[in-house]
């Protein structure tokens, strides 16, 4: 490990903390942090440990296995890909309209997904830091504690997700590695009695939603000046509208606002995406950086995800939820243009969009084209296929070109947490130099940083968790390389100094 | 007679990470055959938090997961309910998933034990190592005695483990 840094703008000493990985997020990435002789900050960077292969992973495979295959690029949002490649294979296919059941079914299974994933987040990853406290005992800030003080909260976070698992197990006929999707629509309806199996719980589920956004309200504004503070940074965003600026989770036209709330581009055709959007690589990162092309890398970095969703929207068109993104511009902090910028806002923004999934499933189960049999729409075949789907943590794009024998011959593919990979290092930057700087490390400190990341929701998708495989290790280093201080935590959770 | 669960993770795309899932497709397609209406297969990616409502009316469940640690080809251990770093991050232990059901629940949860299968590559794209391949049959062998002495018994004792064990290792 190297205590330098070619882009240290000083010289002077400085002593490396690595926070490795970081806990609570899904997949394996690191935190390294360069201070000097004073426990000044001096550089603050989000690496991306294991985060490579996709693409080759994809290359050589005949385009109608993709919805099935990226499936398996993610322990978490498999869906989200599955839906994404859908779309693109769509395009293959020369399907430019779906089947109205067709496209009602892949929205209910978004929905699904989304619910699901959101659940997952607020109420086991980031609800015992905002319940207990960013430093409090680390032996509770954890499910178990939760389950502990708030077992009603805690069994409505676990009976949430298990609904939108079961949403994804009916609509794609298995929980994992279904084949809901395919190319030009569906291969599944719903029956009636599957209907009914999730109508029975869908007003609870509304209800559990509506309580969430009200209780992340309740903890935001309880100490809004901290809130709005912590982790925040001004950016831009970035996320599909649908054709009035509603809120879209599943198809409509890109639009992207820069840091001081101007429109860079608006119900653009994601068909063109990389007419506006380039990436950056960095050398000391597997991540890319994506950036607006027409404001630069400097400037042209964005946020994505539920935040950026709701912020960008002009209306979301389930009420409950839409009286709560009233409430949310009204109380969140909004800035002179309407941009919520607080990083602990997205968890905010996260219940909004649960609540919204929820009515919208309740809407769905009572749409007769859900029971359909004509699924499947076809046109002339193409070469290229590109697919763009909100996904839980923000805008996904899967990329595909194919050869006349039907295989993947490129695949280019956008995940949400790399658009908001600039963001976490800029978050992470204003935690460690507001909270860190000067500051003897503590664990509790140490969360701080973790807290901040984990509110963008990051998957770092390694996507597989054999035993053995995720230590924990803190490294303290002299600008010499000589190991000041190690704390490293085993697989089994036990720390050793 | 006692039911019995089989959740067999692992993500299949990351070469020997397809362990668990293998085993636990392999025994789904011998429940008809062998007419082991007591026994019930599910595969998943990772375990998370609503599993512990899959647990629920089972007297024994047995997970199976690779594993790069293990020296030998498969072990046979008895999960306990408890307390890991495991419960920090997206998945879960067996043994931090018995310990949200106990939470849950109120009540002990059920007898869980967890195979762990030998792995050694787990890259993207990648099939099965050969020696994992290899540890695949024997541990299909071994979870098919296991199905088969679940019938009778529900606990296992250490005895009982030691001799399944090392009955086909």
């Amino acid at each position: 490990m190297s205590t330098t840094d070619q882009q240290a703008s000083n010289s002077k000493p400085l002593r490396r903390v690595v926070i490795d990985p970081v806990s609570r997020v899904e997949g394996h990435g690191k935190v390294t942090l360069l201070l000097d002789e004073n426990n000044h900050v001096a550089q603050a960077r989000l690496h991306i440990v294991e985060f490579r292969g996709f693409e080759r992973f994809i290359q050589g495979r005949p385009y109608w296995e993709l919805p099935v295959l990226v499936q398996r690029l993610c322990g978490i949002c498999p869906v989200s890909h599955h839906l994404a490649a859908a779309k693109a294979i769509d395009q293959l296919v020369g399907a430019d309209q779906l089947t109205p059941s067709a496209e009602k079914l892949r929205r209910l299974l978004h929905f699904g997904q989304v619910l699901q994933s959101h659940a997952l987040h607020f109420f086991y990853l980031a609800s015992p830091d905002l319940l207990f406290g960013f430093s409090s005992d680390k032996s509770k800030r954890n499910i178990l504690g939760l389950l502990a003080d708030y077992p009603e909260l805690s069994m409505q976070g676990i009976k949430l997700r298990k609904f939108g698992q079961e949403v994804i197990r009916l609509v794609t006929g298995k929980r994992i590695h279904g084949t809901g999707a395919i190319a030009g629509g569906m291969n599944k309806s719903l029956t009636p009695d599957e209907v009914n199996y999730l109508l029975n719980d869908i007003d609870d589920v509304i209800e559990w939603s509506k309580a969430a956004v009200q209780l992340v309200a309740d903890i935001h504004l309880s100490d809004v000046p901290f809130n709005n503070e912590f982790a925040t940074i001004k950016s831009g965003f970035m996320g599909l509208t649908g054709d009035s600026g509603e809120l879209e989770l599943y198809h409509g036209g890109l639009r992207g606002i820069d840091r001081n709330g101007h429109s860079v581009f608006d119900h653009f055709d994601y068909q063109n995406y990389h007419q506006v959007i380039h990436e950056e690589v960095k050398p000391w990162t597997y991540m890319k950086f994506p950036f607006f092309e027409s404001l630069g890398v400097d400037d042209g970095w964005y946020r994505v995800g539920p935040l950026a969703r709701v912020n960008l929207c002009d209306l979301i068109t389930t009420p409950a939820a839409e009286q709560a993104r009233v409430a949310f511009k009204a109380q969140a902090g909004a800035d002179a243009v309407g941009m919520v910028q607080s990083s602990l806002a997205f968890h905010w923004a996260r219940m909004i969009e649960i609540l919204h999934c929820a009515e919208s499933i309740k809407a769905l189960l009572h749409d007769p084209d859900l029971q359909g049999n004509d699924l499947v729409v076809t046109g002339e075949k193409r070469l290229e296929g590109i697919g763009v789907i909100e996904a839980p943590r923000g805008t996904l794009f899967h990329h595909y070109e194919i050869n006349e024998d039907d295989i993947v011959t490129k695949a280019n593919l956008i995940v949400s947490t790399t658009s908001n990979n600039q963001a976490m290092n800029e978050s992470v930057r204003q935690v460690a130099a507001r909270y860190l700087d000067g500051q003897e490390l503590t664990e509790g400190l140490l969360n701080y940083i973790e807290v901040a990341i984990r509110a963008y929701d990051p998957c770092l998708s390694c996507a597989t968790h054999a035993l053995g495989k995720m230590p924990l290790q803190v490294e303290l280093r002299d600008v010499e390389g000589k190991l000041l201080q190690q704390l490293v935590k085993n697989s089994q959770g036990e720390v050793s100094g | 007679m006692a039911k019995l669960l089989i959740i067999g993770y692992g993500n299949p795309a990351r070469g020997d990470d397809a362990l668990g899932p293998l085993v636990a497709e392999h025994i789904e397609s011998l429940k008809s055959l062998r007419h082991w209406q007591h026994i019930d297969v599910l595969t998943a990616y990772q375990l998370q938090i609503e599993n512990v409502m899959d647990l629920v009316d089972y007297q024994t469940v047995l997970f199976i997961d690779a594993d790069s640690q293990i020296k030998s080809p498969y072990l046979l251990t008895r999960c306990q309910p408890e307390v890991g770093q495991s419960y920090t991050s997206h998945a879960l232990t067996p043994d931090a998933l018995l310990a949200v059901y106990q939470q849950v629940y109120k009540t002990a949860p059920p007898a869980c034990y967890l195979l762990k299968i030998a792995g050694h590559a787990f890259e993207l794209g990648q099939p099965l190592s050969s020696i994992a391949t290899e540890n695949l049959r024997l541990a299909k062998a071994f979870v098919e005695q296991f199905c088969q002495r679940s019938e009778q018994v529900v606990l296992f004792d250490d005895c009982e483990m030691m001799a399944l064990s090392t009955t086909y290792a």
